[in-house]
């Protein structure tokens, strides 16, 4: 029996090799998660002064259930295809009489040895990743701390517990399929699915359906504004909502495989019935390619699947990432925005030398009612809140504050500023600019032109409590009203630390009223100490670097977390390809010693190799991509047009990692 | 003309402990627009021979001309540039393309370097008429026959027009009749084209339709028979050869008795 087992791991090593270094890869990602939610000191620290001590162990506490999860899935399936590929062994050793209970305990050993390797080799490199993800997640989080390898055995029993049981599972899989084999010859499978076939009904209504369910979906995120609308009008509020996420999940599902089994098939038969004399090279290529999109549907559908998921998660959590920072800079323009209530405890804080520059900026508070179009195409009045600038101001800031748009008024002109994207985007379906509108500061009845709306406040949004009107200066010099003072100030570097940590726990906060008669001009505008319920507030002091740091631990946090499984999945879809790559590969061998002997060109048979790994490894990043550039699409809309530089960043890795292994692939397949 | 000349030929496959001496010191030439048989028993070399006629093949020793070019000074694009345009091959296992219908099977040669030739619609109807082949065009190598499979082969082998045919038991699978028609389309070529045609057999029927028979036993030379009368005589004295060649004595020239 020792000698079964021993002839079938050298026999089939590949495949056990295969086997093993994916289980070592999830075994080590799991065990380095596993290991960080152990080391809570660690954990403690990262944390510290964001308020989310308790949150960052649960979430990796959930993570890592999502990993074993999907680890323990992935691999029943790997177990299913590699397993496939010996049934012709196993007819054999039924047809030659094997007892079934030898062939059942030689496949578990068989399974318990490769699958033991892969466990004792991926605990080992998870407890050496396990300090360089503890390094990756401090540098995310902001934090200068050190660490050493985490070895943690109460991790290496979670997850060494969790795979034996597994393993068992598989090997028992593995059994049982190969049990329960036809001893009697079967016919020859048709070569139906894989050659060429004459265009049938069944494929073109396949083809047009997948391209007709994955345009819609497309079309969905592309005006998620639009069809929520129409929706909801047809089903009414929740339902509508619902009907439209589960319809458009099931188009992207039946709508990708489609593509994959149908549209790509009859377009590629279409062509090699239109193009009858094209080159050996060409046409070999589309008849290898056609060949695996009918074989191999599911599993190109799977790793699209994979990759999308993939994509979104890094994706957007990079945006995030990004986001936050964003957010926290359009905020707070400088180290500290104050308002004169806040001004007292920030001079006490300050000593001389502290400030590297100070700008002053007066604004004037004033109601304001303007009529604006909403993205709907329904006119709506509007009373608010205005911080009216001078223009002069306006422009003496923006030469420190890049990112202010630049603005030219005439005399009765104005320039909106608001955080509201239905205004200032003026783009895209219902977008609507409305430039012209006449807008009347009702208390002076003063009425001015609205040029455009933009969304950067001079300073930051954070010494706002509503929107702000860029005026021209004889119009700011000529309005009644009370004067609001905001004060920004970058500090040195050297003072930044003393000061922040002074000004961190100090709580100033203002009041004004935002009531029905203030807003619309009928009493004049009023400071409040107190909130009561109509009043609106905003913050006395903000803090640039603070505020960024704790969104660095927020995001980058969750980055992390997703950069985790975002490698999970990674890995999954590279083995799937490179083994139905390698299944094929057989195949492939015989015709390319024919081709060879018939005189085709070398080079021109090396080129039909790297096209088909191409095509095979492209076409679900391609798809994927475009899936997922779709979905955080509809995430950076929802996060008022955040910056998406790092989402670019995000696929370029992801694509790169997977540029590796079709390399690798192409190679390996090369030497065979 | 010289087309072949084989030269002292020795190949021997494995190393050391567990060599066979596939051919040994074999040398023979064969005129431009002969069509020679090959013959000889199971593991005689015969196949190795023409592999390496083929330059699928390397020798051990000795060398190969095929008109007037020393196989062994190809590169590897000239022997592809020779196997894809002068060459015609039936392969002993066809050696088709499972993917690919019959029709894409046969004019596979011809399509590796562009442009694409413009008469190959005609050139497949020709080559598919000849070997019976119209009806199974549109099918796959696993829907066909042995027979049948073969039969494509040979159509793949010819469709390019080559100078040298080479052509491995190429009636092997076939009935009488079909056996009969390939035969006497190759005796064509050879006659009408001037294609030196190289045929390994065991057949003496499918033998007799050459000109001269080459016999080799163990990889070396055994005798040669060649045809001076009517193919009945010439039939005969193949079989005679065939029953010596078994029987083990050694004849270095053998005319038939005509
Ligand atoms: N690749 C190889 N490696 C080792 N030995 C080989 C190889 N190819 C052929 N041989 C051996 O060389 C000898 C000649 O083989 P070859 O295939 O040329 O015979 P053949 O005359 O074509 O036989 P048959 O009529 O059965 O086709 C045989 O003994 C065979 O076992
Ligand atoms: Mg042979």
């Amino acid at each position: 029996m020792w000698q079964q087992i021993r002839t079938d791991l050298h026999r089939h090593r590949g495949m056990n090799q295969l086997f093993a270094i994916v289980l070592g890869i999830l075994v080590a990602m799991m065990y380095a998660i596993a290991a960080l939610i152990e080391a809570q000191p660690l954990l403690n620290q990262i944390g510290k002064g964001s308020q989310m001590t308790s949150i960052f162990p649960a979430a990796l506490v959930v993570v890592l259930v999502v990993m074993m999860l999907f680890s323990v899935m992935f691999m029943v399936y790997l177990n299913g295809l590699l397993i496939a590929r010996r049934e012709r062994e196993f007819q054999l050793y039924r047809r030659l009489g094997m007892p079934q209970w030898r062939l059942n305990s030689s496949l578990i050993g068989e399974t318990l040895i490769s699958g033991g390797v892969g466990l004792i080799g991926g605990l080992l490199g998870g407890i050496v990743i396990s300090k360089l993800l503890a390094m990756v997640l401090l540098r995310l989080v902001d934090s200068s701390q050190s660490v050493g390898l985490l070895v943690s055995p109460v991790a290496i029993a979670e997850v060494a517990g969790v795979v034996l049981v597994l393993l068992l599972a598989l090997g028992g899989l593995r059994a049982i399929s190969a049990s329960g084999r036809d001893v009697m010859i079967k016919a020859e499978a048709s070569p139906e699915k894989a050659v060429v076939q004459p265009i049938t009904a069944k494929l073109v209504i396949g083809a047009i359906g997948g391209i007709g369910l994955l345009g819609w979906a497309t079309w969905v995120l592309a005006a998620l504004f639009f069809w929520t609308t129409q929706f909801v009008q047809w089903f009414g509020g929740n339902a509508g909502l619902g009907l439209l996420f589960v319809s458009w999940g099931i188009a992207e599902v039946i709508g990708v495989y489609l593509v994959y089994a149908c549209t790509l098939p009859l377009i590629i038969a279409m062509h090699l019935k239109q193009q009858p004399h094209l080159t050996a090279k060409h046409y070999l290529w589309l008849v290898a390619m056609y060949k695996r999109l009918r074989v191999n549907t599911q599993s190109l559908w799977l790793t699209t699947w994979l990759t999308t998921v993939t994509l979104v998660m890094l994706g957007s959590a990079a945006m995030l990432y990004q986001f936050g920072q964003a957010v926290v800079v359009q905020d707070v323009a400088q180290s500290i925005l104050t308002t004169k209530a806040g001004m007292p405890t920030v001079k006490k804080q300050i000593q001389v030398g502290d400030v590297a520059h100070t700008w002053e900026l007066p604004t004037k508070l004033a109601a304001g009612r303007v009529q604006l179009r909403m993205r709907n195409h329904s006119d709506k009045q509007e009373n608010s809140l205005y911080q009216v600038i001078a223009l002069r101001d306006y422009q003496r800031i923006r030469r420190h504050q890049r990112d202010l748009p630049k603005v030219t008024l005439h005399s009765h002109q104005t320039v909106m500023i608001t955080i509201g994207q239905t205004y200032y985007q003026t783009k895209g379906i219902g977008g609507w600019d409305n430039a012209g509108r006449q807008l009347t500061l009702s208390r002076t009845g003063e009425q001015l032109t609205l040029k455009t709306i933009t969304n950067v406040f001079p300073l930051g949004g954070a010494g706002y409590f509503d929107r702000a009107l860029v005026v021209s200066n004889h119009v700011y010099d000529h309005l009644q009203a009370p004067v609001d003072q905001l004060t920004g100030i970058k500090l040195k570097p050297t003072a930044r630390k003393r000061v922040e940590s002074a000004l961190l726990n100090t709580n100033t906060v203002d009041y004004v009223a935002y009531d029905h008669a203030t807003l619309a001009g009928q009493k004049p505008i009023k400071h409040f100490k107190h909130a009561t319920d109509t009043t609106i507030d905003r913050d006395g002091i903000s803090l640039r670097r603070p505020a960024l740091h704790q969104m660095r631990v927020v995001f980058g946090f969750l980055l992390f977390t997703m950069t985790l499984l975002g490698v999970v999945f990674m890995v999954a879809t590279a083995s799937i390809l490179l083994l139905k790559q390698l299944v094929s590969a057989h195949h492939a061998r015989h015709t390319k010693v024919t081709l060879r002997r018939l005189g085709m060109p070398a080079k021109d048979l090396a080129d039909l190799q790297v096209a088909q790994v191409v095509s095979v490894f492209g076409l679900p990043l391609v798809l994927g991509s475009f899936n997922a550039i779709l979905g955080i699409r509809v995430l950076q809309m929802a996060l008022d047009g955040s910056p998406s530089s790092s989402v670019i960043i995000a696929f370029g890795a992801y694509t790169l990692v997977y540029v590796g292994f079709a390399s690798i692939t192409a190679m390996r397949l090369n030497q065979m | 003309m010289r087309m072949v000349k084989v030269d002292h030929l020795t190949k021997i496959y494995g190393h050391r402990f567990n060599r066979v001496t596939a051919l040994n010191d074999l040398s023979f030439g064969v005129d431009a627009g002969e069509f020679v048989g090959i013959m000889g028993p199971s593991g005689a070399g015969k196949s190795t021979l023409l592999n390496i006629l083929a330059t699928m093949d390397t020798p051990t020793a000795g060398g190969v001309w095929i008109d007037k070019t020393d196989l062994s000074d190809m590169s590897k694009a000239q022997s592809a540039t020779f196997r894809r345009d002068q060459l015609g091959f039936i392969f002993q296992d066809f050696d088709l393309l499972d993917d690919l219908p019959v029709s894409a099977n046969i004019t596979l040669p011809l399509t590796f370097v562009p442009p694409v030739p413009s008469d190959l619609d005609d050139r497949l109807q020709k080559v598919g008429e000849l070997l019976g082949l119209l009806p199974l065009m549109a099918r796959y190598p696993a829907q066909l026959s042995l027979g049948q499979r073969q039969r494509v082969a040979a159509a793949r082998a010819i469709i390019t027009h080559p100078r040298l045919v080479l052509a491995d038991e190429p009636t092997g699978s076939l009935d009488s009749l079909a056996a009969t028609e390939l035969l006497r389309y190759l005796a064509k070529i050879n006659l009408e084209a001037d294609t030196t045609i190289l045929m390994v057999t065991h057949d003496a029927f499918t033998a007799s339709f050459c000109n001269r028979i080459i016999f080799i036993r163990d990889g070396a030379y055994f005798a040669e028979v060649t045809r001076h009368g009517s193919r009945q005589d010439f039939f005969n004295s193949i079989i005679d050869m065939q029953a010596s060649i078994s029987g083990g004595r050694r004849q270095h020239v053998a005319t038939d008795p005509n």
